[in-house]
């Protein structure tokens, strides 16, 4: 069955989505991080994905609408552990998620984040 | 031969994990599996999403020349396809989706085979070869 994990470190929300997950679990999945983001101040989430096994177009959806919705809340999200096999799939099927910013690993997204969330804060003072 | 009744949304993950094993057994390479595997995920959604229920058989199928495949046929007694042009392009939905569930499925597998009648139901043929 499928496993997921939430891991908080500083500001940061980590989802990784492992296994078998089926389309009712995913959309709970959603709501759990949702309701985190808002009950932690987070301003920034990865979805770590290195252990599912596809991406259909269901996931997809998905995963672009869980990042839309993390960014009218006012955070920003991160899409890592697209593996090679999954990103040649997705291509193949004309899939793209181009509202959700990608890294290639944990590493690289916090960098990532770190550096967003600092050039957020300073255009918010020099606002 | 194996065959999945598909009627909820763990019948999906039953006729992915089906399919998986199905495409180890023939050696397909990694790629290959996860295009195996998102096409039949796509293809079993549609049935729950739009008929409800129906089914999904698995085959192995070898040419005169050895060359050995895999076939999915999936069946419903659902609303059909009005317009199965429409229907194959890509971005066009008449449900809640991306619209490229059935034109995804076409670009992923080597063969695809699509008839529908209005009020009859659907049956969508798909086959990968090993090469």
């Amino acid at each position: 069955m499928d496993k997921t994990s939430l891991l908080k470190i500083g500001k940061v929300l980590i989802l990784s989505i492992e296994g078998e997950v089926n389309d009712f679990s995913v959309v709970s999945m959603q709501d759990m991080l949702l309701k985190e983001v808002r009950n932690t101040s987070t301003r920034g989430v990865i979805l770590n994905i290195a252990r599912l096994e596809i991406v259909d177009s269901y996931m997809a959806r998905v995963l672009s609408d869980t990042a839309r919705m993390i960014r009218l809340m006012g955070g920003i999200t991160i899409l890592v552990g697209v593996n090679p096999m999954i990103a040649l799939t997705m291509v193949d099927m004309g899939l793209d998620i181009k509202e959700v910013k990608t890294a290639l690993n944990l590493d690289a997204a916090l960098e990532l984040l770190t550096g967003l969330t600092t050039l957020g804060r300073y255009s918010e003072e020099s606002l | 031969m194996s065959r999945v009744e598909i009627c909820s949304e763990q019948d999906i993950v039953l006729a992915r994990q089906v399919a998986r094993q199905a495409a180890l057994n023939l050696g397909f390479s990694l790629v290959d599996q996860t295009r195996i595997i998102t096409a039949v995920s796509e293809l079993a959604r549609n049935i729950y999403t739009y008929a409800t229920s129906g089914s999904m058989q698995a085959q192995e199928l070898k040419k005169a020349t050895g060359i050995v495949g895999l076939e999915f046929v999936f069946e419903d007694q659902g609303p059909g396809i009005d317009d199965l042009q429409l229907a194959l392009t890509a971005g066009y939905s008449s449900g809640q989706g991306l619209g490229l569930g059935l034109s995804g499925a076409k670009r992923l597998m080597d063969e695809f085979e699509l008839q529908s009648k209005l009020g009859q139901g659907t049956l969508v043929r798909v086959v990968k070869w090993t090469k």
